[in-house]
């Protein structure tokens, strides 16, 4: 099982690299946990990098989870309706 | 769009929000204030403190943050609006404009500790601040009535099956900016790349629209790619969000302000909203070829789709169809509106002229060629007229910016003078050209001091002859024919004349033994370094006189001219052209040079006869006009054009008006046309000339110089080599 832990602010400068982690990750097979517990600030790119993932995730069949979701996470993504699809609802 | 760009037009909006503020004020100091009056303010300071605080402006942030928590009580009710509390709100309204006077670079950061601390004991305190009044009660009463208004309709709402009564909402909605209760509102979100550039996040405006009461009903994840295609620049999300009916239009519409364009909203009625299905078919991606198509090419995803099933490759957005809704702002809406550079706007001005001068030379070349085309020709100039005055009007701004400086330096005066004065502002929407604006403000600064200052009585004075208590400034603006009117009146003592004349002599600007008609002797004023102030005060006499008026005024190719009467006030009338590119100009022939005079400044022409002019001294001459003996500039001669020894052609004088030596003749050989001519500056396109204001290109191509009367009265005649050089 592979653990990437989410950075503090999921902004512009971190999602590529972020992208490609979670990328090599997945095509890995393994199941993937995505910690998202120090995420302080996440908006439309961070929370369009996680549906991405979860995209990825599905298409190739492996095993994404997002653990620990911190409340300005669980926040954003309830605000801009996307929480039930990445699992972070209450 | 940069961050500049953008704090650009908060900045605007920020003199706008100012604007509309200080209006409602006076409305309520007035006595016709009323509910709406003091939601507008509330809106506007609360617009300021949000572009504010957008932009880092902390001092201002802070400041309108204390504003608007008693504007906020007043609005709710809790606090009546007695004549103490507007006094306050005025001051702190004066302070809000210094503020964003220091953001623009325009004086220092205002100490705001003092109206800072009264808005904050305001604040805290119960009851009203000062006496209540009856209109107080009356607007308490109205601020009431707006709450009432809020509360059944949310009622209402909670009736329908699927609404939650959401408190928190509800809370925020009541501490929104905005509560015209409209229909429910459905918004359509789709923000384009652009929205992401520079930090910008739609989820921030999403968040706001939540704090007001709304909430995302669908989400549109279909074009979010798979990590391989991912983009961290793109924007791949949809949003359908509905608004209940306790939030307005305007509202959602000031969230989205600084946004522009780039968060792709459009806000539909709700039931009249298409299938938000059908805005998954909206272009997500901004650059992407956008082809209309009748039916969406592929079945929208389901969110859910990601979640639990395998997902079909989202819509290649090539492919993707428009929609036709309605946009934002639809029939009844607001008028749209762009900004444009200033820069763009003077090129095309400029291009205009040109194509007037072509088109003049045009006519001219093929009447003398014998080319019959007097239809096409009459068409044409029809037709680039037009384009002039829609050119012009492109620089066109209402005077309202102008006007809205003056109830503060009232304000002021009221209070360092003692007097009690009613201002009166009409033709706010009055237009002139932006330069004339720009220029015009502090002469008009002026003329207001001064009628506040110099015209209006004492509150004792005034009861004594029988007046109001409240004296009357009028600030009027008016377009007449081809000008632009503005007024200045006062309803006050009226121009002291024995006074006038008596200073006039002391000063030796006129003779001991002057015989003056009433209205000369009121234009004696316009003297420099007149004042007839026995004490120089620090309102109105600041070491500049209204002659320093008279000449920002003429500056501008207009006039201002003095009408009192004694014990009933004075009017002060500036005239202005409507715009400082094109001129109404007198061609005249001196020395076989064609010379252009600007018809503002001329009085009227007189065919001399044999006789009329009078030496006295060596190339002296003076001409009697009806009794009065005016000096003569023989233009020629003065300008070092043609023959001057050639004196038998005949004469034509044209009386024009100076600052320097009031009346005086010029001496010219025939007038041969009246038109309007486009200016064309010396400086830029050549150098500074003396006694030259600028040029304009004839019909015939040939250029014609634009005399500058004020420099020959002064005596700043040029050397006739220059001159010749520059012709």
């Amino acid at each position: 099982m592979t653990t990437i832990k989410l950075p503090a602010s999921i902004d512009r400068r971190a999602v590529p690299g972020l992208a490609t982690e979670i990328s090599d990750a997945l095509s890995k097979g393994a199941t993937l946990t995505l910690d998202g517990s120090a995420v302080q600030q996440v908006g439309q790119i961070g929370l369009q990098l996680l549906l991405s993932a979860r995209k990825s995730a599905t298409q190739s069949e492996a095993r994404l989870e997002l653990a620990g979701a911190s409340e300005a996470l669980r926040a954003s993504a309830r605000t801009c309706g996307v929480a039930h699809i990445l699992k972070v609802e209450d | 769009m940069g961050h500049d760009e953008i704090q650009q037009i908060f900045l605007l909006e920020c003199d706008e929000g100012l604007d509309i503020a200080e209006r409602g004020l006076l409305a309520c100091k007035e006595g016709t204030g009323t509910e709406d009056h003091i939601n507008a303010i509330f809106r506007a300071v609360h617009s300021i403190k949000g572009g504010a605080g957008a932009f880092g402006f902390t001092a201002l942030q802070s400041f309108t943050h204390k504003f608007e928590t008693v504007l906020q009580q007043v609005r709710d009710g809790d606090k009546s609006l007695t004549p103490a509390l507007l006094k306050v709100l005025l001051k702190a309204f004066d302070t809000l404009a210094d503020h964003a006077s220091a953001i623009k670079g325009d004086g220092d950061t205002p100490d705001d500790s003092q109206i800072s601390a009264q808005l904050e004991e305001i604040a805290e305190s119960d009851g009203p601040f000062g006496e209540e009044t009856s209109d107080d009660a009356a607007v308490a009463e109205a601020a009431t009535e707006v709450e009432a208004d809020i509360l059944p309709e949310t009622a209402d709402a909670a009736d329908g099956d699927d609404f939650e009564i959401d408190f928190d909402g509800l809370l925020a909605a009541l501490d929104g900016p905005e509560e015209t209760a409209v229909g429910g509102l459905v918004l359509h979100l789709r923000p384009t790349a652009r929205a992401l550039e520079h930090g910008g996040d739609p989820t921030l405006l999403i968040r706001e629209l939540e704090r007001l009461g709304a909430r995302v009903r669908d989400v549109d994840v279909s074009n979010v790619p798979d990590l391989d295609s991912f983009a961290a620049e793109q924007s791949y999300l949809g949003w359908e969000i509905e608004a209940p009916a306790f939030i307005s239009r305007e509202s959602i519409e000031e969230i989205f302000e600084f946004a522009g364009d780039a968060c792709g909203l459009t806000i539909f009625t709700s039931g009249e909203e298409p299938k938000f299905g059908g805005m998954n078919a909206f272009p997500a991606v901004e650059h992407a070829p956008v082809e209309v198509a009748p039916k969406p090419v592929v079945t929208p995803v389901a969110a859910n789709d990601i979640q639990d099933a395998p997902l079909v490759e989202a819509a290649p957005v090539a492919q993707a169809a428009t929609t036709t809704a309605t946009p934002t702002s639809a029939a009844s809406g607001p008028v749209p509106t762009i900004r444009v550079d200033l820069d763009r706007l003077d090129r095309l001005v400029d291009t205009v002229g040109e194509l007037v001068i072509t088109q003049s030379m045009l006519a001219q070349r093929l009447s003398g060629a014998g080319v019959a085309a007097e239809d096409e020709l009459s068409q044409l100039e029809y037709l680039t007229r037009e384009l002039q005055d829609c050119a012009m009007a492109l620089r066109a701004q209402p005077i309202r910016s102008v006007f809205s400086r003056v109830p503060r330096i009232v304000r002021e005066l009221e209070a360092e003078t003692g007097k009690r004065v009613t201002l009166k502002v009409e033709g706010e929407a009055t237009e002139l050209d932006k330069t004339v604006i720009e220029r015009i403000g502090e002469p008009l600064t002026h003329l207001i001091r001064n009628a506040i200052d110099h015209g209006l009585e004492s509150v004792e004075d005034r009861l004594a002859a029988g007046k109001n208590a409240d004296g009357i400034v009028r600030l009027t603006a008016e377009q007449r024919g081809g000008h632009i009117l503005i007024c200045v009146s006062d309803d006050g003592r009226g121009i002291d004349r024995e006074r006038v004349l008596k200073k006039a002599i002391e000063r030796k600007v006129i003779s001991a033994d002057a015989r003056l008609a009433d209205e000369e002797i009121d234009n004696l004023i316009f003297a420099p370094g007149f004042s007839t102030a026995e004490q120089v005060s620090n309102i109105s006499g600041r070491g500049v006189g209204m002659d320093v008026v008279k000449q920002a005024i003429q500056a501008l190719g207009g006039r201002v001219t003095i009408s009192s009467t004694p014990g009933s006030g004075t009017t002060f009338s500036l005239s202005l052209p409507l715009t400082l590119a094109i001129a109404d100009g007198m061609v005249v022939h001196v020395g076989g040079e064609t010379l252009i005079l600007p018809l503002t400044s001329v009085v009227e022409s007189l065919q001399a006869r044999p006789g009329d002019l009078m030496s006295i001294a060596p190339g002296r001459n003076v001409v009697n006009v009806r009794g009065s003996f005016l000096p003569v500039l023989p233009l020629a001669k003065t300008l070092g054009i043609g023959n001057p020894e050639d004196d038998n052609s005949q004469k034509v004088l044209i009386v024009v008006e100076t600052e320097a030596r009031g009346q005086i003749v010029l001496e010219v050989g025939a007038i041969h046309d009246q038109r309007q001519v486009v200016i064309k500056s010396l400086e830029t396109n050549f150098r500074p000339v003396p006694g030259v204001a600028g040029a304009t290109i004839l019909g015939d191509g040939r250029i014609a110089l634009i005399v500058d009367f004020e420099a020959l009265a002064s005596g700043v005649v040029p050397p006739p080599a220059k001159l010749a050089e520059a012709a």
